[in-house]
């Protein structure tokens, strides 16, 4: 340690430059607004709408004012509006899982081989629908709906699965790593018998789940993208768990007292210490009904979105305080979106697409889509969000 | 498997801002400092504060932000940036010293995350800081640990917080920090004994 501490004494030889001046002179960015006719619109609009208005006014109106927070530096994006949407193509790409916006792509996995649990990885680009690439994988994630399995860490893309042997048993989690210049594949085997549809990318590592047997030994591991090699392991102390978050370096997982109920609670998200797999917050993740969201929770922007009976919660990732509450019913999938918005799936049928503003609390766009089949899955591109069903079919809604 | 072609019709997003301010509810604003210095610091409001501040910590800031960001212009941004938002929030800062190394920090990561974001990790062959080969050395090193580890190794073992402390500048637990920092010293101190070898 003394040799690291020792080491590091040489940045002191670094001059560093006198910034005084350039503080001085220092502006803040000029926000990205819509022009004040159209904003001082929008707020009238709003204030004539309802009383609930009036904070989307002062938001529009004061949107180049510095933030309230003191932490917060960054202006919070504003989502850009939308007026129509357009539903097409669709692709009929077969059973698949796992879904994900990634590297100017749409990625999304299919399966090959239902003995053997392997799958076939599409490239779709997002704007044409077509379909630019196969790549046959040996992992094809157990996501029955959300999409989860799939990872992008700013160089490859990722997919988590397991090998099964020929008489139905688990033998092996893996990860896939695809490399999309090259659209070739890796395997990587990792130090547990079965792997869950978990898979995070945070802080430079890739985070899943898995189990030494169905049932036993169940951890959370941390596996470094360079090398392959898992680098921690942190138990789970849980009869029955699933969902898996990790941001800001911050562990959770989401607990259930049932085996066999994933909609009744009583379900609990649980902080973990790294590596000692030590509790060190609890939050209820079902509501006062005991009702569980159906969806796992989401990791924002130094944010966790964690869905609970009718309702959303932003949650923050070091302390697990509840930073708001959204009356929003998630279904099928939620997905966090660049400019700052949550997508949904939600209603009864899982078919009803949703736009959710956390700046203003607002539900801004809403768009009906058919009840059947149910979609499963979806994934946010720009100026487009991509829908799974159930029967396998990837929608494309067009937004302007 | 084919694409079934394309099948495009127009509906109109419906036109419903459903109010949610009813079932909204945000966390009033709050000093991350509060309970901690309630020792009224003085506050970043005239140049001569200013300077007494910068003379103080400037340097080391900016040193230890382009250890962790890797680049001189992140560093000079991240801490001018910092400096600026804290002088124009004057009597609303608390402790400026400590919002100030935070704030940097902030800034300087969500710069990284957007240059991930845009696939931005070119090394800026222009960078016009003078640095010598040993600090050179280490930098290039530190750049091998993930951002946590090398944040938490920079404030911990080069600027000289403790682990609480690094935790508050970084929005973590002192638990993760731990964890981050012994990870980060492992993986260094290999890299050092493979440079040394």
């Amino acid at each position: 340690m003394r040799e690291v501490r020792d080491r590091l004494r040489a940045l002191d030889r670094i001059d560093a430059p006198d910034l005084r001046e350039r503080i001085r002179r220092w502006e803040p960015p000029a926000p990205q607004t819509e022009p004040l006719l159209k904003r001082t619109g929008i707020a009238l609009l709003a204030l004539v709408v309802g009383g609930a208005g009036i904070a989307f006014a002062f938001r529009a109106l004061h949107s180049s004012k510095p933030p309230t927070r003191p932490a917060t530096i960054v202006e919070t994006p504003t989502p850009a509006p939308v007026s129509t949407a357009e539903i097409g193509p669709t692709i009929d790409v077969g059973q698949a899982s796992a879904l994900l916006y990634a590297n100017g792509s749409l990625w999304v996995d299919v399966l090959r081989d239902v003995e053997t649990s392997t799958g076939t990885v599409l490239r779709i680009d997002p704007a044409s629908g077509e379909v630019l690439a196969r790549i046959a994988v040996d992992a094809y994630p157990g996501s029955e709906h959300g999409g989860s399995g799939m990872a992008f860490d700013g160089r490859y893309l990722w997919v988590v699965g397991t090998r099964w042997s020929t008489d139905g048993r688990p033998a092996g989690g893996i990860l896939v790593r695809i490399d999309p210049d090259t659209e070739t594949a890796e395997t990587i085997e990792l130090p547990v018998g079965l792997a869950d549809v978990d898979l995070v990318f945070d802080d430079g590592f890739l985070w899943t789940t898995g189990v030494s047997s169905p049932g036993k030994d169940p951890r959370v591991l941390q596996i470094d993208p360079v090398t392959g090699a898992t680098v921690s392991e942190t138990p789970v102390d849980a009869d029955w768990w699933d969902g898996l978050v990790v941001e800001g370096g911050a562990i959770w997982v989401r607990e259930m007292s049932g085996r066999n109920s994933t909609v009744l609670g009583p379900a609990t998200l649980v902080h973990l210490e790294p590596g000692t797999g030590a509790v060190l917050a609890r939050v209820p993740a079902a509501d006062e009904d005991g009702m569980m969201g159906s969806i796992r929770p989401v990791p924002g922007e130094g944010v966790i979105w964690l869905p609970v009976g009718s309702e959303l919660l932003e949650l923050d990732p070091q302390t697990g305080d509840v930073l708001s509450r959204f009356d929003l019913d998630v279904g099928g999938d939620l997905e966090p979106a660049p400019d700052g918005s949550l997508w949904c799936l939600c209603g009864f049928g899982w078919n009803e697409l949703e736009r959710l503003d956390p700046g203003s609390g607002k539900v801004d766009v809403t768009v009906h889509l058919d009840r059947k089949p149910i979609p499963i899955a979806m994934a946010v591109a720009p100026g487009s969000v991509w829908v799974l069903t159930y029967d396998g079919t990837l929608i494309g809604v067009r937004l302007s | 498997m084919e694409p079934t072609g394309v099948q495009s019709h127009h509906l109109t997003v419906e036109e419903r801002p459903r109010d949610r301010s009813a079932s909204l509810h945000i966390r009033p604003p709050s000093s991350p400092w509060k309970g901690r210095d309630e020792i009224a610091a003085a506050h970043v409001g005239t140049d001569e504060e200013l300077d007494r501040l910068y003379r103080e910590h400037a340097d080391r800031l900016w040193r230890a932000v382009l250890a962790f960001a890797g680049d001189g212009d992140v560093a000079s941004d991240a801490v001018a940036e910092a400096f600026a938002q804290c002088l124009r929030r004057g009597a609303a800062v608390r402790d400026p010293a400590r919002w100030i190394w935070r704030a940097a920090f902030r800034i300087a990561a969500g710069e990284l995350k957007d240059r991930r974001r845009r696939q931005d990790m070119s090394v800026r062959a222009e960078d016009p800081y003078v640095i010598p080969d040993a600090a050179a050395e280490i930098l290039e090193l530190l750049m091998r640990l993930s951002p946590r580890q090398r944040a938490a190794v920079v404030l911990h073992d080069y600027v000289g917080y403790s682990t609480e402390e690094v935790a508050s500048i970084l929005g973590a637990t002192a638990a993760t920090v731990r964890v981050h920092l012994s990870q980060g010293r492992r993986r260094l101190r290999a890299f050092l004994e493979a440079g040394d070898a």
